[in-house]
């Protein structure tokens, strides 16, 4: 039934409307008071106006001009009553539909019925329209809730994500959420437009729990859940007002949290609007979404608490190893001063055969404490304590003194140790002692394995990295290659290691399993060490070897510039900043290499000083492309340190006397806060470099 | 043997002391030997040695500390120090001349070594 209004009070004409409205269900009103005609159209409470040309109180003209826009938007038909000859083309602008005097009754209805059908059209035409808005609102909600799901894997955060793509969604009144985090830690997520109530708080812990048991058959109930085990956790926007326990009648809509077997806890919305099955599937959609991401939530906190059990399982073993060795070393000191005392011969004189005897116990007592003494270093390189004095020097000292250190041992055993030495070895860094220590192994190894009249020969070579066959090297992934190398090669004509050995020489422990059939000794750990100490100068060791005709142990080690070394020694400060959780702020200076007056000099000769040098500090000057650079790192200095030292930057570049603008020096520079930007050096370095770049642009 | 020089030697392992001090006492050293920090340090106010050696893992006072009481003190600060230990940690050997010792020595060492450091000090 439609409303039809006719704005005049001449009984006649409305008698005539009347007739032509009889034969229909449409009910018809009149007034003459405009402000009653405007409200009927606001409220849309009338879906047809009749207006007669004649009317003067009020006046039709006017009357159509206010309500031009209100009837549009209410899709209110005007019909105009006009004279035949009327001259009023503003009126029939604003009239959808006229008719002219005098009335005929056939025509005014067909006009009415034809207006009134088109109105219906239209108005189911925006209905439609509107529900396909929100339909697309609510498509384009799910959409982005469902992107920022698939960023997360953090339980909370995901509860929260989706709670808040619900309340786009839907805009709901009060939502719960039971979160299963393990048996006796359930959280209560309760999020409201107003406060609630402490029996409404309780009563939704009750639905909450006879929800959940709802869903299960008895016996198959993962919790028995208790109301001591829910934690209640409260968003109000708006605690002005209170909700009690009436919400609990509003529309609601609910669903389980789960993939399968597997139940995350559940979720419960209510609003005071019905709910559509558009809301009704959004939501669903929604509660089906988060389950996904939920369950990838769980299987990595698992991995990361099995890591973090590992990782503290390799700690416990390193801690082991080097308080058992410490513990070890104070009888063996008793047993080898005990010994040495007897084999002096001043407490009694020795007979030959006790003293063969002792001397085999001394031997094994020295043999007991190398394997000490190599679990010792083991455990420290591994667990990163061992420390290294790197220094940039030839590699063919450390190995020449090992060649003459063998040198007469060799020779007892009849073999021919050579040293084929490249006498323009590049130099770089390495620790001379650590250095010696593996030569050694690898040499003492040949002359072990070679027979008598062998030969060995050690060898020192510069190569770049295209010469390494990097199919020998074994866990080399993720390692950054340099373009220069240094190799050091000890090559024997012994009994080989059989290829599916080979892969097992750096193994720790690996020569311990077999030396008990093998009649060779050593402790087995020697490789594995060399290895590590070969892997802690960013080089790689390796070796290839056929049965009975001989082995070569090979290793490099790169030539580093002196950059390369700071940017090790950075991502050594970033590792260690990693595990203590502190800054580091990094501050990269350039300046033309032509300049006048030179900051980065200035700053190398100490006559000006921008930051407090500490033990931890380490600064570089290098020259690339026309341009100098100075790059400082600075563990633990804080985002205040960065701002003051930039300050003190600013301050230094122009001159001291007042009243000038002059520059004294002539920079760009950019400080980098670590761990709030960077994953490692190269990364920290390009960023400042970038940066760099962008000041100049911000200049321009 | 009335000028013969006096050797302390504090270690709790009465073992190694029995070593050091037959060795050190073939050598014609006077030795005289604690247990224990405490009784170590009271020890050498007492007797004046030549020479100690100290271990570092004491009961009561460690040997660091008693280094440290022994060389900020002027009346003893002359008497030089050998450490043992059995840790061979870079930090020790670091922390042990901040304390004042003269000499470190790793476990296990060589009696011979040990013999050869005190005679540097005792036969200049």
């Amino acid at each position: 039934m439609s409303k039809i209004l006719f704005v005049s009070d001449d009984e006649t004409k409305k008698n005539i409307i009347s007739k032509a409205l009889a034969k229909s269900t449409n009910a018809l009103l009149s007034t003459t008071d405009e402000q009653a005609v405007i409200n009927y159209v606001e409220k849309g409470q009338i879906d047809m106006i009749i207006v007669d040309e004649d009317t003067k109180e009020p006046d039709v003209l006017i009357l159509c001009k206010k309500l031009h826009s209100a009837a549009i938007k209410a899709n209110v038909a005007i019909l105009a009553v006009v004279n035949q000859n009327t001259d009023n083309t503003e009126l029939l602008k604003f009239a959808n539909v006229y008719v002219t005097k005098p009335i005929n009754e056939k025509i005014l209805t067909s006009c009415i019925n034809g207006s009134l059908k088109l109105k219906k059209a239209i108005d189911t035409l925006s209905m439609n329209n509107n529900e396909l808005a929100k339909s697309l609102y609510q498509l384009d909600v799910l959409y982005n809730t469902s992107t920022q799901l698939a960023g997360s894997l953090d339980k909370q955060k995901l509860i929260n994500i989706m709670i808040d793509g619900l309340e786009k969604s839907l805009s709901f009144s009060l939502s719960y959420v039971l979160v299963f985090n393990d048996e006796h830690n359930i959280d209560l997520i309760i999020n409201s437009l107003y406060g609630i109530s402490p029996r409404l708080e309780h009563s939704l812990k009750l639905r909450a729990i006879l929800s959940y048991r709802a869903l299960f058959d008895k016996k198959r109930i993962p919790y028995d859940l208790n109301v001591n085990d829910i934690k209640v956790i409260k968003n109000i926007k708006q605690p002005i007002e209170e909700y009690d326990l009436n919400i609990l009648k509003f529309d609601n809509l609910f669903a389980p949290i789960n993939i399968g077997e597997k139940f995350f806890g559940l979720i419960e919305v209510f609003r005071e609007n019905d709910y559509s099955q558009e809301d009704t599937t959004c939501f669903q959609t929604l509660a089906r979404q988060v389950s996904l991401p939920l369950e990838n939530a769980s299987l990595y906190e698992e991995i990361k608490n099995t890591n973090t059990k590992l990782e503290k399982l390799e700690r416990l073993k390193s801690e082991f190893i080097s308080i058992v060795s410490h513990e070890l070393r104070t009888p063996l000191t008793a047993i080898k001063n005990s010994l040495e005392i007897c084999l002096s011969g001043k407490a009694g004189e020795v007979s030959s055969i006790t003293d063969k005897f002792l001397n085999m116990a001394k031997r094994n007592v020295t043999r007991l404490s190398g394997i000490i003494n190599d679990l010792l270093d083991l455990s420290k390189v591994e667990a990163g304590k061992m420390d290294f004095k790197f220094e940039k020097t030839s590699i063919n000292t450390p190995v020449e003194f090992i060649k003459n250190t063998f040198e007469n041992v060799a020779k007892d055993k009849k073999i021919d140790l050579i040293f084929e030495k490249e006498e323009n070895i590049a130099q770089t860094y390495i620790d001379t002692q650590r250095i010696e220590q593996v030569v050694s192994n690898l040499v003492s190894n040949a002359i072990k394995f070679t027979n008598e009249n062998g030969k060995i020969i050690i060898k020192t070579e510069n190569i770049t990295e295209k010469d390494i066959d990097k199919s020998l090297l074994i866990g080399a992934e993720n390692i950054t290659f340099y373009p220069n190398y240094i190799k050091v090669s000890v090559k024997d004509s012994g009994i080989g290691i059989a290829p599916e050995d080979q892969k097992k020489v750096f193994d720790q422990f690996q020569q311990i399993e077999n030396s008990l059939n093998r009649q060779t000794g050593g402790t087995g750990l020697g490789l594995p060490i060399a290895k590590q100490l070969i892997e802690a100068h960013k080089g790689f060791i390796w070796v290839e070897s056929e049965l009975n005709r001989g082995t070569t142990f090979s290793f490099v080690i790169p030539v580093l510039t002196e950059k390369d070394k700071f940017l090790i020694d950075f991502d050594k400060d970033i590792a260690k900043a990693k595990t203590c959780g502190h800054t580091i702020l990094f501050l990269l200076v350039e300046e033309d290499k032509n300049t006048q007056s030179s900051f980065i000099k200035d700053i190398k000769e100490d006559k000006i000083s921008i930051i407090r040098k500490t033990a931890n500090t380490k600064e570089i000057y290098y020259e690339e492309n026309g341009k100098n650079y100075l790059a400082i790192t600075m563990p633990e200095a804080d985002k205040f340190a960065q701002s003051f030292i930039e300050k003190k930057i600013d301050s230094t570049l122009y001159c001291e006397e007042e009243n000038t603008d002059s520059k004294k020096y002539d920079i760009l520079y950019s400080t980098v806060l670590f761990p709030d930007k960077g994953k490692d050096a190269r990364d920290l370095m390009e960023i400042a470099k970038d940066s760099l770049k962008s000041k100049v642009e911000a200049v321009l | 043997m009335g000028d013969a020089k006096k050797i302390l030697i504090v270690d709790d392992e009465q073992d190694i002391v029995e070593t050091l001090k037959f060795m050190l006492e073939a050598q014609g050293y006077e030795c005289f030997c604690a247990y224990d920090g405490e009784a170590g340090l009271n020890m050498a106010k007492e007797i004046m040695p030549d020479l100690m050696i100290l271990d570092v893992m004491m009961p009561k006072i460690n040997g660091y500390k008693i280094s440290r009481l022994l060389k900020y003190d002027t009346k003893y600060k002359d008497i030089p120090i050998i450490m043992v230990t059995a840790r061979s940690q870079e930090d020790d050997k670091i922390i042990g001349q901040e304390t004042g010792v003269n000499e470190y020595i790793t476990k296990p060492f060589e009696l011979d070594d040990v013999i050869n450091r005190v005679n540097k000090y005792l036969n200049d």
